[in-house]
């Protein structure tokens, strides 16, 4: 083998090298990067709520970015040819016989040549492959554990059964038909609109008597199953403070606030939104036809005019929405979500 | 004229084959520690000087006598004592009487002028002796009266010390111990070397020590050991092995700040590297790689330490330092 051979040998052995170092260190580079992605989706998710259908489809946008991430580094800093031949030597157990004949490449004297050679004769069989095997990086195992059990965790909340994730589903489903998105947030407001569209369209010719029967038939969409049970008598206790709104911790009273929240649901114009928004028709008070106008509604309360025709109009529905919820064989959140309402709405 | 490609794998065949036939030579009569003998060929091949340190009756001064006769080289011993004058060492001038009848001032050599100098217990000798060597050890060569008379080569100084009697010794200066290629320290052998020995001095066969290397052979290995190349980053490993012994280096390990006052100078480097091309051409290869560097950092560094005041109290050993930087290193 001459010397020119050698080191044409020697270089292209190197590059090969190389660019199988690159792949291995974007792999695991990948390897710890996805897992941690995806954690943190399902972390954001869990703390958001967000539907696990967006999450999936998060998930994998933040899998490809974060593949894409592991990828760049190795590519921008790809490791020189004098570094991959210590790489290589280091790997192989070469005895820095790479890197002296890199450094000795175009020199005449017969020890150069020598070295060279020897070289190049150690790297002829060399496979990249072989050299620069996959391997876990450092923390995989941890980080791979991790990622694991909080997926598992995640499917596990919302596969489990009354997850808000499903009622909101099935909510949004029930009410804006088959047609509608089943998770998007337009998709919900679209059919909380329809939802109180309809209420508002049959609250003029509910009767009392009638009133039980509807909200019985109701009641199945009322999303109870999770909902903490507070003390009856504590909300009654509540719900006396109407006069001092101000006072009152009520979520609902903040500005902003999602009225869904205040009753104890997680999202707006749910099912339980939906059975106030009918409660508030029914009973003639202060109602808009979805949550926007629920919000307007309580922010329109914050400067609310003290006038005499608001007050009597808030006094005498309140006084119906009382006497409703206190006929009817109504859910213990929900009487507390009606009275917080007239709470909020208290002029 | 350049040599051929085949010379030189000639030359470097011929260097090993010398190296282990010296080595078995000197086998023949110092028992066991072979890495010691390693490194004293090393230090001999490399044209340092060693300074061998062991407790008395370990061979020390047998074993650079086994050398000289094993390598047919001019051998001088200086036995170091108190009263042993720096002309005893480098040689005089004499009046002598001419054929004519006239009287002149004629130099008369001194042990210096030998191939290998075996200065024994060194650290016997007073500072003004043991100052002789110094332009020997470090010019090859040395001035009586004003004139300058060049050693032969090669020229080696093999210096014995008892690191236990230090009463009525003048310990080396640091200027001295520096110019020392290796500081070699001579172990207690283990039973069974020990029982070798005994078969051999006590019985009624001796060793006999075989002319194994001529003083053309040593000049033309030295020559090649030069020639052996070494990559930027194996040279980078050394100087950072050494740098790593200064206390004020941000490379140092944390026993060098609390227990070393001055480090290792680039003496210590040169050392390091000329031994490791010859490690490189024994191991069969023509480059010096980082594991020979490696392997000879101890015996290069360990003399060149300057242990402070915590270091003395709490008699931390320079070896043990040296160690801890070759451990630091390692994992950078």
């Amino acid at each position: 083998m001459t010397g020119s051979t050698a080191t044409a040998g020697i270089l292209q052995t190197v590059a090969r090298c190389r660019r199988r170092m690159q792949v291995v260190s974007a792999a695991r580079r990948a390897a710890v990067a996805v897992p941690v992605a995806i954690v943190t989706v399902e972390l954001l998710a869990l703390i958001l709520r967000l539907p696990a259908i967006d999450t999936v489809a998060i998930t994998a946008a933040a899998s490809a970015l974060a593949v894409i991430a592991a990828a760049i580094p190795s590519i921008v800093r790809a490791p020189s040819l004098r570094e991959t031949a210590a790489a290589i030597d280091a790997r192989v157990q070469l005895q820095d016989r790479t890197v002296t004949a890199l450094q000795l490449d175009g020199r005449v004297d017969p020890i150069a040549q020598l070295v060279v050679r020897d070289a190049g004769a150690r790297l002829a069989g060399l496979i990249p492959k072989r050299a620069f095997p996959l391997e876990a990086p450092l923390y995989f195992r941890p980080v791979l554990g991790a990622s694991g059990a909080i997926t598992v965790a995640w499917l596990a909340i919302i596969a489990a059964p009354g997850s808000s994730w499903f009622i909101a589903r099935d909510a949004a489903n029930a009410a804006a038909g088959p047609g509608m998105g089943r998770s998007s947030r337009a998709a919900k407001s679209g059919a909380n609109t329809q939802a109180a569209e309809d209420s508002s369209e049959r609250a003029p010719s509910v009767a009392p008597g009638q009133a039980s029967v509807r909200t019985e038939a109701k009641r199945e969409e009322t999303p109870v199953g999770h909902e903490t049970t507070r003390n009856d008598a504590d909300k009654q206790g509540r719900g006396s403070e109407g006069s001092q709104p101000t006072s009152a911790p009520s979520p609902a009273a903040t500005p902003g606030r999602d009225t869904g929240r205040a009753a104890g649901t997680s999202d707006t114009g749910r099912g339980a939104t939906g059975f106030a928004h009918r409660m508030a028709s029914a009973a003639g008070g202060v109602s808009g036809g979805d949550s926007a106008s629920i919000d307007g509604a309580l922010n329109h309360a914050a400067s609310a005019p003290h006038d005499a025709a608001y007050s009597d109009k808030y006094r005498v529905a309140s006084a119906r929405a009382e006497a409703a919820i206190a006929q009817e064989r109504v859910p213990p959140r929900l009487r507390t979500y009606v009275r917080r309402y007239f709470v909020a709405i208290h002029p | 004229m350049t040599p051929s490609i085949e010379t030189v794998e000639a030359q470097a065949a011929s260097f090993r084959s010398t190296f282990h036939r010296l080595k078995d030579e000197i086998g023949q009569v110092f028992v066991g520690h072979t890495e010691l003998v390693d490194q004293l060929l090393l230090c001999f091949f490399c044209q340092g000087h060693a300074l061998i340190e062991g407790a008395p009756g370990l061979g020390k001064t047998l074993l650079v006598k086994t050398l000289s006769e094993a390598a047919d080289l001019r051998f001088a011993r200086v036995q170091c004592t108190p009263d042993l004058m720096p002309a005893d060492v480098t040689g005089t001038n004499i009046l002598v009487e001419t054929a004519a009848g006239q009287r002149e001032f004629l130099f008369q050599r001194g042990p210096i002028f030998a191939n290998i100098v075996l200065a024994d217990e060194i650290n016997r000798a007073t500072p003004r002796t043991q100052a002789a060597f110094l332009e020997a050890m470090q010019e090859r060569r040395v001035t009586v009266f004003g004139v300058t008379h060049p050693l032969d080569a090669p020229f080696s100084v093999f210096a014995t010390q008892n690191p236990i009697e230090m009463e009525g010794t003048y310990p080396l200066p640091e200027a001295q111990l520096d110019r020392f290629f290796f500081k070699l320290t001579v172990p207690v052998p283990g039973v069974h070397d020990m029982a070798e020995i005994m078969l051999r001095t006590t019985g009624e066969a001796q060793g006999r020590v075989g002319r194994a290397v001529d003083l053309d052979t040593v000049r033309s290995m030295l020559g090649l050991i030069r020639q052996v190349k070494i990559a930027d980053e194996v040279m980078r490993v050394a100087l950072t092995l050494v740098r790593a012994t200064h206390p004020d280096a941000a490379e140092a390990p944390a026993e060098v700040k609390q227990y070393v006052r001055y480090g290792a100078s680039p003496r210590a480097a040169q050392a390091i590297i000329l031994a490791a091309k010859a490690l490189a051409l024994i191991d069969g290869r023509y480059h010096a790689a980082t594991e020979d560097v490696r392997r000879v950092a101890v015996p290069a560094l360990n003399h060149r330490l300057i242990l402070n005041f915590h270091g003395e109290m709490e008699r931390v050993s320079a070896t043990s330092i040296v160690e801890r930087v070759l451990a630091t290193a390692s994992r950078a």
